[in-house]
């Protein structure tokens, strides 16, 4: 074994070490973490889905552009295609719709009262709004139809998810960072003397910080993993609420929450006792 | 081994050692001696880059360590080994942890650290004490254990800082004796103490320090 691997084993060696003295305490930290991550896990899937329950409902509806009488439908919808935001264009000719409608209505004998119709799907439903002002101008359009107080509001919940999600992290990020912090900060404070003898015996100064830092790393882990419970609870109520109002739920959505939040752990971990080191650790 | 030119170090106004110059050859046995605050705890936080001179310079086997970057600190200290009045035992750790943990810190093998600190414990006579805990032992045993983590690396320095301030005199000979017979197997010592019995009992090399000056540097000499 070379004397690299055999002082990362050391190391590894020395923060087990570290674990086992804090005793009680690791619990309470873990334990607060875990309460933390999971407010954010839970969260975090919570908007994940709310999205994608918005995105559903949204995809259902559609811009429904009707023509001048004369006019190229099939030109119409060449233009459209040029928008980055389409996602979905299909052109109604008045034949259709009007051969529609019979089907559906029972009807009189009567002239096609009805326009050429071009129907179009937005990707980012926000930008609905937009996509109507510089439709309406175009001079082959007579009209255009759309659901536009659903799609205010869809765009609204989609804007206050993002934004709420956003102020989430960093507001429980920096709790589960200053928790870290403090923690790691007790510990150095309790081995000062032990740090000093180290010190003044030549070990190495990364040999001393590193065991702190994968102590906070363990507990942000630890914390992480815990979380995960609530989120898997969560996660069945989810899929029951999706049943009722027959929307799919995608379970890559939870994967993504369980990576980020063991991640989020991970790095704060390490992050939060770095800089406790590096604050209150001089070597 | 050490070498002093015109240091000074200064803590404020105060000059804790002033225009200190001396000249340490490997091998020596050397008494550094004076009342409290004279300068000899000053004059060895020099030596192991504790401090930094104000002035002058600190020269440790060939290099000034006041020029020395704090990346190179550790192994200027490994290359020393360092004794404290107070002991500075991790009591929560047995006297093979004590001893050992320096050199796991260097990544030496299982077999090699505990040949090495077989072989500290036997130096300072405490072979059958290595799975005591310090609060087991009595004063002069902790501080044979101090001494045999600052040997176990094999260094060619030993500074002791008032070894004996803790003992009783009985305990104090058998400790200078312990750290008589290492410098007679090659180990630099430096022993800083205002402990005149000591000094005047083993007849080597004495630096009489007073306010930060070096007053007397006599070979087999006695205190004061």
């Amino acid at each position: 074994m070379s004397i690299e691997v055999r002082i990362f084993f050391r190391i590894l060696g020395e923060t087990v070490k570290g674990i086992q003295r804090s005793k009680w305490m690791n619990l309470v930290i873990i334990t607060t973490m875990a309460a933390i991550l999971s407010i954010f896990s839970c969260l975090f899937r919570s908007s994940l889905f709310v999205s994608h329950f918005v995105s559903e409902i949204g995809d259902s509806i559609e811009v429904s552009v009707y023509l001048k009488p004369e006019k190229d439908p099939k030109a119409l919808a060449k233009k459209f295609t040029d928008y980055k935001n389409i996602k979905k264009i299909k052109i109604i000719t008045r034949e259709e719709a009007w051969k529609e409608m019979q089907q559906q209505v029972d009807i009189p004998e009567l002239k096609n009262p009805l326009p050429d119709t071009v129907r179009v799907k937005l990707k980012d439903k926000t930008q609905v709004k937009q996509f109507i002002e510089v439709v309406k101008k175009l001079e082959e359009v007579e009209g255009v139809q759309y659901a536009e107080q659903l799609a205010e509001n869809i765009s609204r919940i989609g804007h206050f998810i993002n934004t709420a999600a956003i102020i989430i992290i960093i507001v429980l990020g920096s709790l589960t960072f200053s928790i870290i912090n403090n923690t790691i900060h007790l510990v150095i404070e309790s081995r000062k003397q032990e740090i000093e003898i180290m010190r003044m015996m030549g070990v190495s100064d990364w040999y001393i910080k590193a065991p702190y830092i994968f102590q906070g790393v363990f507990y942000g882990f630890c914390g992480a993993f815990l979380s995960v419970i609530p989120l898997v609870i969560l996660n069945s109520y989810m899929y029951k609420l999706a049943k009722l109002f027959y929307i799919t739920v995608d379970p890559a959505n939870t994967q993504i929450v369980i990576i980020s939040v063991l991640l989020m752990g991970i790095m704060v971990g390490a992050v939060g006792s770095v800089f406790s080191v590096k604050k209150y650790l001089k070597v | 081994m050490i070498k002093l030119r015109n240091t000074v170090k200064k803590y404020g106004r105060q000059r804790a050692l002033d225009c200190a110059n001396l000249h340490i050859k490997v091998g020596e046995f050397v008494f550094l001696v004076g009342a409290s605050g004279a300068g000899k705890s000053t004059l060895m936080r020099l030596v192991y880059r504790e401090e930094k001179p104000s002035r002058g310079q600190v020269i440790v086997g060939g290099v000034d360590v006041a020029k020395m970057r704090e990346t190179q600190i550790p192994y200027l200290r490994r290359r020393m080994g360092i004794v404290f009045q107070d002991f500075k035992l991790l009591c929560d750790q047995n006297v093979f942890d004590n001893v050992a943990f320096v050199i796991k810190a260097l990544g030496m093998s299982s077999r090699e650290i505990r040949r090495r600190v077989k072989g500290a414990l036997k130096i300072v006579g405490l072979p059958d004490k290595a799975y005591a805990y310090p609060g087991q032992l009595s004063g002069g045993e902790q501080q044979r254990v101090s001494i045999a983590r600052a040997i176990v690396n094999g260094p060619p320095l030993l500074i002791a800082d008032e070894p004996t301030g803790n003992l009783d005199p009985q305990t104090s000979l058998e400790i200078m004796e312990i750290l008589e017979q290492i410098n007679k197997r090659g180990t630099t010592v430096i022993v800083a103490t205002h402990d005149q019995m000591i000094v005047n009992h083993f007849k080597k090399r004495v630096i009489t320090l007073d306010q930060g000056k070096v007053i007397k540097d006599i070979n087999s000499g006695t205190y004061g």
